[in-house]
C-alpha cells in the first residue's frame, strides 16, 4: 500500500525534462560510435603501412612530429612513422580481439549459468563453485600468469579474456535462471510435463535474451580494456604489430615531451569502451525505482 | 480506571473541508469529521475510499506525493495542518499517534524492539539508555507482552505478528497522545489475535482517554469499539454520525449496501445468501456528480451530475445523498 | 477408598507453564545459535575449497600445461645432464599427483617455489612488496568509499535523480584503470607537475596511484549508496521514526545508515579482486612497488613460480577478505543470522 500511496506525481518540471537520460539516445550514440570505429578500422589500408618510416618523420631535434603536422595529420612517432596509419591498423586488431573474445566468453558464461541454473543437486553446486573460484581470482593477476603459459599474439589473448571473463556471465545468468524458474509459468510447465530443454528453449531463453545483449554490451567494454591493458603489460599482441594497448607502452616514456604518442590510444580506447558503455545504459530497463519518492522528501 | 477517564488526555478532534490530492488524484474531497474528546469514531470505506489518506493526513505522515490542498484539522485548538518544523515534530506522538496497518515493515528490521520503543522516551524525554529501556519494558508489560524483559531483548522478525503490532502500540500509546489514529491495525492478522488487539486498543483508551479513529473496512469491528461512525466512498464522506444511529437508520445507500453485506456475511443464518455490492469502487478517476451513482441501486436523475448537499437528517447524523433533498 | 484429587493448583500450572515457555525460547536460541555455528563453518570450508583449487589450478598451469619444465628452468641452452639434474631436484620425475600433493604441501607451509630468475623464495618476494599493495589498495578503497559515499548520499537525499551523477558514471566507467591512470600523469606530472613521476614508495608517491585506483569505483560506489538510500528511505519504519518526532538528522544517523552501511561494506569487499586487478595496471603505471609490478617483470622474465605465487597469494587474500566481509554481516545484520542455511 505503502509502495503505491509513495510513486510520485507524474508532473515533472522544465529542468528535469531537459537533462534527463533518455536511453533511446544513448542507444543510438553508442551504435553510432561504434559503427564510426568499424569503419575507421576497416579503412585502415587506406591510410598506408603502419611500418613505413618516412624520412620526414621526424623534426630537425630528431623529435616525433605532434598533432596537424603537413601529411601526418595525427602526428607521428619516435622513429617515424604515420600515427593515424598506426592507429587504424591497430584498430582492426582491437575490434576484432574484442569480438571474439566477447562471443567465447559470454558463449562459456551462458552455457554453464543455463546448465548450472537448470540442474538441481550436484551439477549446479560444482559448476557454480567452480565459478566462485574464477571469480575470486583477481582477472590481470592471472591473466599475466596465463598468458605466460598460453603465449602471445590474438589467439592468446582471446583465450585469457575468454577464460578469466566467463564466470561473471554464468553468475549473473545462473541467478536470473533462478529467478525465473520459481515464476509460475516455468512451475506449470514443469508440471504439466514438458521437457527440461523445450521449457529452457521456450521459456528461459527469451526471457534472457534482452539480459544477454546487455550482458554482452558490458562483456565488451571489459574485454576492450583488458584486452588492451593486457597488451600494455607486455602479455597479448607483439610490436612492432601495432595495437592501442602495446602502442601505449611504446609511447610511456616519450610522456615528457610527446604526449600524443600515449593520448591518441588511450582516446581510442575511451571511445571504444564508451561506445559498449552508451549501448548497454541504452538496452538496460531502469526500473521505476529511481522515480519514488521518500518520507524525507519535501 | 474510570476515574483515569475523566481526566483523560483525549482532545476533541474537529475536520473541516479536508482535500488530499496526489498529483491530480483527489484522494479526499471536502472531508468534515466531528469526534468528542475521549470517544471513538469508526472510519469505514473500502479499499481506495480514500479513508487511509484522511488517516495520514490528519496524522501529519502524507507520503510525498500526496498534499493537503484546503481544509482544518482541529485538535483542541490546534491545527495539526499547519504544524511545522519543531512544534510539529512536538506535537508528533504528543498530540497524535498513528498505529500502521502493516507492523512488521513499520519496524526497523535490525534494531531490538526494546530500543525502537525506547527511543521515544530517549529523544523525547532525553532518558539514558537505561531508564529509557525501563519505561519501555514497563509499556511493553502494559500492552500485553508477557515477558518484556525477554521481548525487549528481540529483533522484530523473531515476534508473532501480534506482538509486532504490540510492540507499535507501545510505541503509539508511550507519550500519552491526544489523538490516536488506527490504520487497520488488525487486517493483516490472524483472526483470534485481531480480536486481541481490537480489545487491548479499547481498554488502552478507555484507560488513558484518548480520542480514538479507528480507520477499517471492517463493519463489525465498527459495531464492537465506536461510538461514531463515518462512512467514506470515492473520497468524499457520505454519512457521518453516532454509532446507534446509523446502524439503526443507515440513510445513504452505500452504508445500507455495507450493512447488508455485513450482516449477510457475519451474522446470517446458514444457507442465506452472501450480498455484495454490485460493480466495484473507483480507482483511477471519481464519477462525476454523486461518486457512488454508477453503483448506487437507488439513482436517479440529477445523482449522475450534481454533488449532492451534506445535509443533517437529525441530531448529529448527518448524510450526503440527494435522496435527502426535500421533495 | 477412592483417593481424594488434590484440588487443581492453577497459580502453579501457569507458573509452570511461562517457566516452559521461557525453557522454549532458551531452547530455540540454542538452535539459532548452532545453526549459526553451521554457516560459519560452511563458510569457512567454502573459503579453503576455493583456495585448493586455485592451487590445482596454478599448478598444472605451472607444471602441466608447459610440457617440460626442467627446461623452462635450466634454459634453452642447458644439456641434457643439467636438466636430468634439474628433474630430479624438482622431483619431476615423480608422478603427476604426488608433485600435486606436495605443491600444496609446500603451499600451505608458506613455500610457494623458488623464483628462476634470483633464487629467492616466492613467499619473500611476494612478502616483501605485500605491504605497497595492501597500502595502495585501502588508499584506494578509502578514496573510493568517502568520494562514492559522498556523492551518493548527496545523491540519495535529492527527490530526483541527478543528471551529474548519471553522466558522471558512465564517464568513469567508460575509463580503463590504466588510462586514467596516464592522463591523471600526464595531467599532474607534465602539464602542471606538482607531483613526482618517478615512482617508488612514499606518501607523494600514494597520492595519485589512490585517486586512479578509487575515483574509478566511486560512481558505482554512489549508485550503490544512492538506491540503498532510496530503498531504506521509502520503508515505512522510516515513516514509524517521523511519527516518534525525531528529526530528520536523527532518522538517518539512528535508522537509515545502519541500514544502508553493511551492504556498501560487503560490496567493497567483494571488490578486493577488481581491486586487485586494478593494482596491476596503476602499479605499473606509476612504477609504484607492489605485487603489480613484481608481477609483470615475473611475466618479461618467465619467472613462472613468481607468476603463480602471485596469483595464490592474491586469490588467497580475495578469500580471506569476502570471508571476513561475510562473518561480519552474519554479525551486524540479524536478519541474515537467523536466515536458514
Amino acid at each position: 500500500m505503502a509502495a503505491v500511496l509513495l510513486q510520485s506525481e507524474p508532473t515533472e518540471t522544465f529542468a528535469d525534462r531537459r537533462f534527463r537520460f533518455h536511453p533511446r539516445a544513448a542507444l543510438l550514440a553508442g551504435l553510432i560510435l561504434l559503427g564510426a570505429l568499424i569503419v575507421f578500422a576497416l579503412l585502415a589500408p587506406l591510410f598506408g603501412s603502419p611500418y613505413r618510416v618516412f624520412a620526414d618523420g621526424l623534426n630537425a631535434q630528431g623529435l616525433p612530429l605532434g598533432l596537424g603536422a603537413p601529411g601526418h595529420l595525427l602526428g607521428t612517432d619516435e622513429i617515424g612513422r604515420d600515427m593515424l596509419a598506426r592507429l587504424a591498423s591497430a584498430g582492426r586488431i582491437d575490434l576484432e580481439m574484442t569480438f571474439i573474445a566477447d562471443i567465447t566468453s559470454m558463449g562459456l558464461g551462458i552455457v554453464v549459468g543455463l546448465v548450472a541454473g537448470f540442474y538441481r543437486g550436484l551439477v549446479e553446486q560444482v559448476l557454480m563453485r567452480i565459478t566462485d573460484v574464477f571469480l575470486s581470482v583477481p582477472t590481470i593477476v592471472s591473466g599475466l600468469a596465463l598468458a605466460s603459459v598460453v603465449g602471445e599474439g590474438l589467439t592468446g589473448i582471446v583465450v585469457v579474456v575468454t577464460a578469466l571473463y566467463w564466470a561473471w556471465t554464468a553468475r549473473v545468468i545462473y541467478g536470473e535462471v533462478l529467478r525465473l524458474r520459481s515464476r509460475v509459468f516455468v512451475e506449470a510447465a514443469v508440471a504439466a510435463g514438458v521437457p527440461r530443454m523445450t521449457i529452457l528453449r521456450r521459456h528461459i531463453v527469451p526471457h534472457l535474451s534482452s539480459l544477454m545483449l546487455v550482458l554482452s554490451a558490458l562483456n565488451a567494454a571489459s574485454v576492450v580494456s583488458i584486452g588492451a591493458g593486457l597488451s600494455y603489460l607486455g602479455a597479448g599482441v607483439q610490436l612492432p604489430r601495432p595495437e592501442w594497448g602495446n602502442m601505449l607502452e611504446e609511447g610511456e616514456n616519450a610522456l615528457g615531451y610527446a604526449p600524443h604518442l600515449v593520448v591518441e590510444p588511450l582516446v581510442m580506447i575511451i571511445l571504444t569502451v564508451l561506445a559498449f558503455m552508451l549501448i548497454s545504459e541504452g538496452l538496460t530497463n531502469r526500473g521505476p525505482t529511481a522515480r519514488e519518492k521518500t518520507w524525507l522528501d519535501k | 480506571m474510570a476515574s483515569a477517564a475523566a481526566e483523560g488526555t483525549g482532545r476533541p478532534l474537529q475536520i473541516e473541508g479536508l482535500s488530499v490530492r496526489y498529483g491530480e488524484f483527489p484522494a479526499v474531497t471536502a472531508a468534515t469529521v466531528s469526534l468528542g474528546a475521549g470517544r471513538v469514531l469508526g472510519l469505514v470505506g473500502e479499499s481506495g475510499s480514500g479513508k487511509s489518506s484522511l488517516a495520514l493526513a490528519v496524522s501529519r505522515l502524507l507520503p510525498p506525493a500526496g498534499r493537503v490542498v484546503a481544509g482544518t484539522a482541529l485538535l483542541g485548538s490546534v491545527d495539526l495542518l499547519t504544524l511545522e518544523g519543531e512544534a510539529l515534530r512536538r506535537a508528533r506522538g504528543e498530540l497524535v499517534a498513528y498505529i500502521p496497518q502493516d507492523a512488521s515493515a513499520a519496524l526497523n528490521p535490525v534494531q531490538r524492539v526494546g530500543r525502537q520503543v525506547a527511543e521515544v522516551f530517549r529523544v523525547r524525554h532525553g532518558l539514558g539508555k537505561e531508564q529509557a529501556l525501563a519505561q519501555a519494558v514497563s509499556l511493553l508489560a502494559k500492552v500485553g507482552i508477557r515477558n518484556p524483559g525477554v521481548t525487549a531483548r528481540r529483533y522484530p522478525h523473531e515476534l508473532s505478528g501480534g506482538m509486532r503490532q504490540r510492540a507499535m502500540i507501545a510505541i503509539a500509546l508511550a507519550l500519552r497522545p491526544a489523538l490516536l489514529v488506527a490504520d487497520e491495525p488488525t487486517t493483516a492478522l490472524d483472526v483470534t489475535v485481531q480480536a486481541e488487539i481490537l480489545g487491548l486498543v479499547k481498554d488502552l483508551q478507555a484507560d488513558y482517554g484518548t480520542t480514538l479513529m479507528w480507520i477499517t473496512h471492517d463493519m463489525g469491528v465498527v459495531a464492537e469499539i465506536a461510538d461514531d461512525i463515518a462512512v467514506m466512498y470515492g473520497g468524499r464522506l457520505v454519512e457521518h454520525g453516532a454509532a446507534v444511529d446509523v446502524f439503526k437508520e443507515a440513510v445513504h445507500p452505500y452504508t445500507s449496501a455495507l450493512l447488508s453485506s455485513f450482516t449477510s456475511g457475519r451474522l446470517a443464518a446458514p444457507k442465506q445468501p452472501f450480498v455484495a455490492i454490485e460493480g466495484s469502487p473507483p480507482v483511477d478517476t471519481i464519477p462525476p456528480g454523486c461518486p457512488f451513482h454508477p453503483r448506487c441501486p437507488r439513482a436517479f436523475e440529477p445523482c449522475a451530475t450534481a454533488v449532492p448537499d451534506t445535509r443533517t437528517v437529525a441530531t448529529g447524523h448527518r448524510v450526503s445523498c440527494h435522496l435527502t433533498e426535500p421533495a | 477408598m477412592t483417593d481424594i484429587p488434590a484440588p487443581f493448583d492453577w497459580d502453579e500450572f501457569v507458573a509452570a507453564a511461562t517457566e516452559n515457555q521461557i525453557d522454549a525460547t532458551a531452547a530455540s536460541r540454542r538452535a539459532e545459535r548452532l545453526a549459526f555455528a553451521g554457516r560459519v563453518g560452511l563458510r569457512i570450508v567454502l573459503a579453503a575449497v576455493t583456495i585448493l583449487a586455485v592451487l590445482i589450478l596454478t599448478f598444472i598451469l605451472e607444471f602441466v600445461v608447459p610440457g617440460n619444465p626442467a627446461r623452462a628452468v635450466a634454459g634453452p641452452k642447458a644439456s641434457p645432464v643439467v636438466i636430468a639434474e634439474v628433474t630430479r631436484n624438482l622431483h619431476l620425475d615423480r608422478p603427476v599427483w604426488q608433485q600435486l600433493l606436495s605443491y600444496i604441501g609446500n603451499a600451505l607451509h608458506g613455500n610457494l617455489g623458488y623464483s628462476y630468475v634470483s633464487d629467492q623464495s616466492v613467499a619473500s618476494l611476494v612478502g616483501g612488496r605485500l605491504p605497497a599493495t595492501a597500502l595502495l589498495m585501502a588508499g584506494g578503497i578509502a578514496v573510493e568509499l568517502i568520494v562514492g559515499g559522498a556523492l551518493g548520499i548527496w545523491d540519495g537525499l535529492r527527490p530526483r535523480r541527478s543528471w551529474v551523477l548519471a553522466s558522471l558514471n558512465i564517464g568513469l566507467l567508460s575509463v580503463p584503470t590504466f588510462t586514467f591512470g596516464f592522463a591523471l600523469l600526464l595531467l599532474f606530472g607534465y602539464v602542471w607537475p606538482v607531483l613526482p613521476v618517478t615512482g617508488g614508495f612514499g606518501a607523494e608517491q600514494l597520492i595519485l596511484p589512490a585517486i586512479t585506483l578509487g575515483l574509478l569505483g566511486a560512481p558505482y560506489y554512489a549508485n550503490v549508496v544512492r538506491d540503498q538510500l532510496r530503498e531504506t528511505l521509502s520503508a515505512p519504519f522510516v515513516r514509524t521514526a517521523l511519527a516518534k518526532g525525531l528529526s530528520r538528522g536523527a532518522i538517518l544517523r539512528r535508522h537509515v545508515f545502519r541500514i544502508v552501511v553493511p551492504p556498501v561494506l560487503t560490496m567493497a569487499g567483494m571488490d578486493v579482486a577488481l581491486f586487485l586487478s586494478g593494482v596491476v595496471f596503476v602499479e605499473n603505471v606509476f612504477a609504484w612497488p607492489g605485487i603489480g609490478e613484481l608481477q609483470v617483470q615475473a611475466f618479461d622474465n618467465v619467472d613462472r613460480p613468481v607468476l603463480m605465487g602471485t596469483v595464490v597469494v592474491a586469490a588467497a587474500a580475495v578469500v580471506v577478505v569476502n570471508l571476513l566481509v561475510d562473518l561480519l554481516r552474519l554479525v551486524v545484520d540479524p536478519r541474515v543470522r537467523s536466515e536458514s542455511l
